[in-house]
């Protein structure tokens, strides 16, 4: 049985493509099934996001397999999947492939952790279906696992990488713990209401919500728990909150210096106001930031900050590169310990160091003679206890599903694999 | 025990040179396997420091002062001690390297300083009361010193966000407001251990000297210091002052308790001439 991915992903496919190919859900479930029904498909599991759709697959016929793949995606979406769009990796290459995808350094967004998930996902939907076997069973924990590692022991996912989540970083920079303060988001679009979104993760912070329509604030502040005011408002409340995020279509600035002015003299001396202004043209007049107690922050700023991240990530992939390629290697030699051979000299050796051990404890305080009596008794016993499971081992066939899951049933029923409780 | 108080001299700079470059390595690489070992090393370097202390003050009879060499052993002990009692309380660890840094300077600095010669001439050095004013002295100004260290990392972190300068520094640092709160601790710590110090001062000093203490300008300038922090502090828990304004005045009031404690003495005289710090 050879392990084998096919799948295509935004270095290999346009967006137009990538979401006609895309398995979500209920379909994703019924993708699965379908599949289980041809032989080639001994093992299955399917990883669709919106960056990637990539098919698992423990087969004896590779080619089997890409050829049902191509007909099943033709079928249900019309679309024929070429060459130069489908990427195919086997055996190593392939473990190699998972391990880098789980690890976040094969994403679009460099590091990004919603991957994770997303294998963890695939994960559970296979495992629902029952299309998982001994390979397969192994490889997404392993895989999930170096995708751990790689986040615990590298700082591939560290730093904002967006502008919303850049602006959140600095509101952090500034005051910490955001739990305890007060934000006002003006403009209830797209970049207000992503920025909001980060915000309510960090959680706590009472957030306002000020909009031309009063409706559209009114929605965001239902969704993110906050409350709502018209533009109007937005004077009123520079006094007291902490940080204002802007994002407002308008030409002219909603907030200039004469305004910000009579309204930061309302707050306490020195208390610090930061200003992110997400505005294009910008929202918030310059010279505002010129306050000593006034931080302000522009769509240049966060974009600066967002590329200084990007640059720090791209300085973490060869330590991620190194995760990838241990455990790609330790998921290997578990590959190599599957024959029936390996697993009948573990399982041996277990069994005799038991009874080695088992014997020092009982038999120590023995005259010589009875413990002669003993160590003849102990191996008779084991042996006549392996025989039957011997027999069987040397009947498995590692090339099918069955003889597979019967030699991985075998080291977990005597514990031969120490690494069992890393994996999920 | 004489043996133990000065065979350790040598190896308790070396011992807080460690530390530091430990903490050096942690804030370079952000490594989260070096946490441990850096607090680690920092527990056994003040241990060594506390037991060398005690050892002192228990073949002595008196607080480690008498000599340059003892006062500066004494000021590397307090920096390290505050620094790892405010990161035991606060876990905040900016200020380590710039101050476990000083500590160590001036722990080098009593391994080279002249040591006392002869036997100790003044009395008040093995008087109780006198013990607790220096100490409480030492401990004042070096909470102030490790508050004006938090407060200059608040000033760079100010200006890195200013200007845009999201680097190492910026990286490194924690949130600008938490900077500002160690300073404001860190000043009230040292604040309430000055007041204290003038206290046993002002209870000690009609015992031992024939003219008032207002007439001494180290006394007078270590007052205006403690009326400059008084202010500062008012303003920040009363006025409800925040900010570079708050951080801005503990600055001042450091660099007016390094003139009140350095340089009036030089230059005026004070009868503060008594240990090895004056």
């Amino acid at each position: 049985m050879r392990l084998l991915v096919l799948g295509l992903n935004h270095r290999t496919a346009p967006v137009e493509l990538r979401e006609r190919v895309a398995f979500l859900g209920d379909e994703a479930r019924d993708v699965l099934t379908t599949l289980r029904a041809h032989e080639a498909f001994q093992e299955t599991a399917l990883l669709s996001t919106c960056n990637r759709t990539e098919l698992y697959v423990a087969t004896p016929s590779p080619d089997d397999v890409v050829a049902r793949w191509r007909e099943l995606v033709r079928a249900r979406r019309q679309v024929d999947l070429h060459d130069d769009v489908l990427y195919r990796h086997e055996s190593r290459e392939c473990v190699q492939h998972l391990m880098r995808v789980a690890s976040g350094i094969d994403s679009m967004v460099l590091g990004e952790t919603g991957i994770l998930g997303q294998v963890r996902d695939a994960h559970t939907l296979a495992t629902q279906e029952d299309t998982l076997g001994p390979l397969l069973g192994r490889l997404l924990p392993t895989a999930l696992h170096a995708g751990k590692r790689a986040r615990t022991e590298t700082t591939i996912g560290e730093g904002a990488v967006s502008l919303a989540k850049a602006g959140v970083t600095l509101a952090r920079k500034v005051f910490g713990d955001l739990s305890k303060r007060r934000v006002l988001v003006v403009g209830s679009g797209e970049t207000g209401a992503q920025t909001a979104a980060h915000l309510a993760e960090e959680g706590g912070a009472r957030i306002t919500f000020a909009n031309r329509t009063l409706e559209r604030a009114e929605k965001l502040a239902k969704l993110h728990g906050g409350t709502a005011i018209g533009l109007d408002g937005v004077l009123g409340l520079l006094g007291e909150v902490d940080l204002v995020v802007t994002a407002v279509g308008a030409p002219d600035p909603i907030l200039t210096v004469a305004q910000t002015t009579a309204a930061l003299e309302r707050r306490k001396k020195g208390r610090s106001l930061l200003i992110v202004d997400l505005g294009v043209p910008r929202n918030v007049e310059p010279a505002v930031g010129e306050h000593e107690a006034v931080f302000l922050y522009s769509v240049d700023d966060l974009d600066q900050l967002v590329t200084l991240n990007l640059e720090k990530r791209k300085r973490e992939v060869p330590k991620v590169e190194r995760i990838v390629n241990e455990e790609t290697s330790r998921y290997e030699e578990w590959l190599t310990s599957l024959g029936a051979t390996p697993v009948l000299v573990a399982v041996r050796e277990r069994v005799e160091s038991l009874r080695q051990e088992s014997l020092e404890k009982f038999a120590r305080s023995l005259p010589d003679e009875e413990r002669d009596r003993l160590e003849k008794f102990s191996r008779a016993l084991t042996n006549k206890l392996l025989h039957g499971p011997t027999t069987s081992l040397r009947g498995c066939d590692p090339s099918t599903r069955e003889g597979l899951a019967r030699l991985e049933w075998t080291r977990r029923m005597f514990g031969l694999d120490g690494r069992e409780g890393d994996a999920e | 025990m004489s043996t133990l108080v000065n065979g350790l001299v040598p190896w308790l700079p070396i011992a807080l040179l460690g530390t530091t470059l430990a903490y050096l390595a942690d804030f370079r690489r952000r490594d989260t396997r070096l946490v441990p070992l850096t607090r680690v090393l920092l527990a056994v370097s003040v241990a060594l420091l506390a037991l060398r202390f005690a050892a002192f003050v228990t073949t002595f009879g008196r607080p480690p002062l008498a000599a340059p060499a003892e006062g500066l052993g004494t000021i590397g002990f307090a920096l390290a001690l505050v620094y790892g009692i405010l990161e035991a309380l606060h876990g905040d660890r900016s200020a380590a390297v710039p101050l476990l840094g000083a500590a160590t300077f001036f722990l080098a600095g009593a391994v080279f300083a002249p040591p006392l010669q002869g036997p100790v001439t003044s009395e008040l050095l093995s008087q109780p009361w006198f013990g607790f004013h220096a100490i409480t002295a030492i401990l004042g100004y070096t909470a102030f010193a490790v508050g004006a260290v938090y407060a200059t990392l608040y000033l760079g972190l100010y200006s890195a966000l200013k200007r845009r300068r999201f680097g190492l520094f910026w990286d490194r640092m924690p949130p600008l407001d938490v900077l500002a709160q160690m300073a404001i601790r860190s000043a009230t710590l040292g604040f309430v251990f000055l007041t204290l110090a003038i206290v046993a001062g002002s209870f000690g000093w009609a015992r031992v000297l024939d003219h008032p203490a207002w007439e001494d300008p180290k006394v007078l300038a270590t007052t205006a210091v403690w009326v400059v922090y008084a202010i500062g502090l008012s303003l920040y828990y009363f006025r409800g002052w925040r900010g570079i304004r708050c951080v801005g005045i503990t600055l001042v009031a450091f660099v007016l308790m390094i003139l009140s404690s350095w340089i009036v003495p030089l230059l005026l005289g004070s009868a503060h001439g008594v240990s090895g710090l004056s």
